[in-house]
């Protein structure tokens, strides 16, 4: 009789182990970075060669974008990016771009950049190592850091279909209106059609 | 001397008569091009196509025409949907680009990558909610190909572009074979 209970004992305590490994194994996998961790900081030189941290701007809102010139749907947002950029960098929010591409070179961006006047600083990421760190997929994908450099958007820009498409729902101008408000931010995590982020190929 | 004139005034009016007849049959050359096949489709039917449990394999490709790799691999998939049973390997090539786009950007589109098969384009959908309909996690980069076996269950999926060979490769392992070589 005890012993078929020290079997049961044994037998509860070690269905409940895995239970909680399999949860925590699950939800590991789910997601390398959540809504409300620090945001990992980067090292990461701009086309003129002038290095910019995330630590840097600490005490701002910073606004990520991983970009890149290659997608169209990428470009297509481009307007709208450097419209929140003319309304909100006076009020202590940071733009900065992100290209991730492993064709694309600073030079490219660079040629880019001053074409299209896009009036903050894109910072190449080489072999895509920031972008495999915060799991970033799509381009334009964004990511938004509060003053304490905690993550608290992350995902879409805005909800268009196309380039030239008109979104319902502007996710980016509205996080960074709740932040400045004071106020939580109603769709904190968001997805978006895009661009694959084109990585360095496995070898 | 008059000779000459004549001639050259003949020569002309063949000349003329030849391009009138060309722009003639350019005009009925465009007019014969075939419509394109544009169904719309919404999330609440993708969910019952998966869930129909027909005999064969359902191949799910999301795209959109600003979307190059998308537009590089529809051709393959025009040649999949030549080569294989229709019953058997249900195609689905579905744009997510919404109503909007319908008349001014897929139609001429389509005119100009004409396919063998139909185009489906989908009403409203985010990818949160095709996330959803698809059980699967999707991070929105295009394209998306996802295969799913008679029990409606996922048996393959491609996030980025792919080829003839890769699909091709999926249909052999459930035991799909082509009905021509064409």
């Amino acid at each position: 009789m005890t012993k078929t209970n020290a079997t049961k004992k044994s037998a509860i305590i070690v269905s409940i182990c895995m239970l909680i490994c399999m949860v925590f194994g699950l939800t590991s996998q789910i997601k390398a970075l959540n809504i409300g961790d620090p945001m990992p900081d980067f090292n990461l030189k701009d086309y003129d060669g002038k290095e910019h941290s995330l630590t840097q701007y600490k005490g701002k809102i910073v606004v990520i974008e991983f970009c890149s010139q290659e997608c169209p749907y990428s470009r297509g947002a481009d307007p709208d990016l450097a419209k929140l950029h003319a309304k909100y960098s006076t009020k202590g929010v940071v733009f900065i771009g992100i290209d991730s591409h492993f064709k694309t070179q600073p030079e490219d961006i660079k040629k880019y950049a001053l074409e299209t006047k896009k009036p903050y600083p894109i910072l190449k990421d080489v072999e895509n190592k920031y972008a495999d760190k915060v799991d970033a997929k799509v381009t334009p994908e964004i990511f938004i850091v509060d003053k304490d450099g905690k993550l608290v958007y992350h995902g879409a820009f805005d909800d268009r279909k196309g380039p030239d498409g008109q979104p319902t729902e502007k996710y980016t101008e509205n996080a960074i209106e709740a932040l400045l408000a004071g106020k939580p931010i109603e769709k904190a995590e968001t997805k978006a059609w895009g661009c694959t982020i084109k990585r360095v190929p496995k070898s | 001397m008059v000779n000459i004139y004549y001639r050259c005034s003949i020569a002309l009016f063949c000349m003329l008569f030849l391009m009138t007849f060309s722009f003639f049959l350019l005009a009925v050359g465009e007019q014969s091009e075939k419509e394109p096949v544009i169904h719309d489709i919404k999330l609440t039917q993708i969910e019952t196509l998966i869930a129909e449990k027909k005999p064969g394999l359902i191949i799910i490709n999301l795209w959109a025409t600003w979307c190059p790799p998308c537009v590089a691999e529809l051709p393959h998939f025009g040649n999949i949907y030549k080569k294989y049973s229709k019953e058997k390997v249900r195609l689905y090539l579905i744009n997510i680009e919404g109503k909007e786009i319908k008349e001014k950007v897929l139609k001429p589109f389509l005119k100009k990558n004409a396919l063998p098969c139909p185009v489906y384009l989908l009403e409203g959908g985010k990818p949160e909610e095709l996330e959803k309909v698809l059980k699967t996690e999707i991070s929105g980069a295009l394209p998306i190909t996802i295969i799913y076996n008679s029990e409606g269950k996922l048996i393959k999926k491609f996030e980025g572009a792919i080829t003839e060979n890769n699909i091709e490769l999926v249909l052999k392992q459930n035991g799909m074979s082509p009905i021509s070589q064409n």
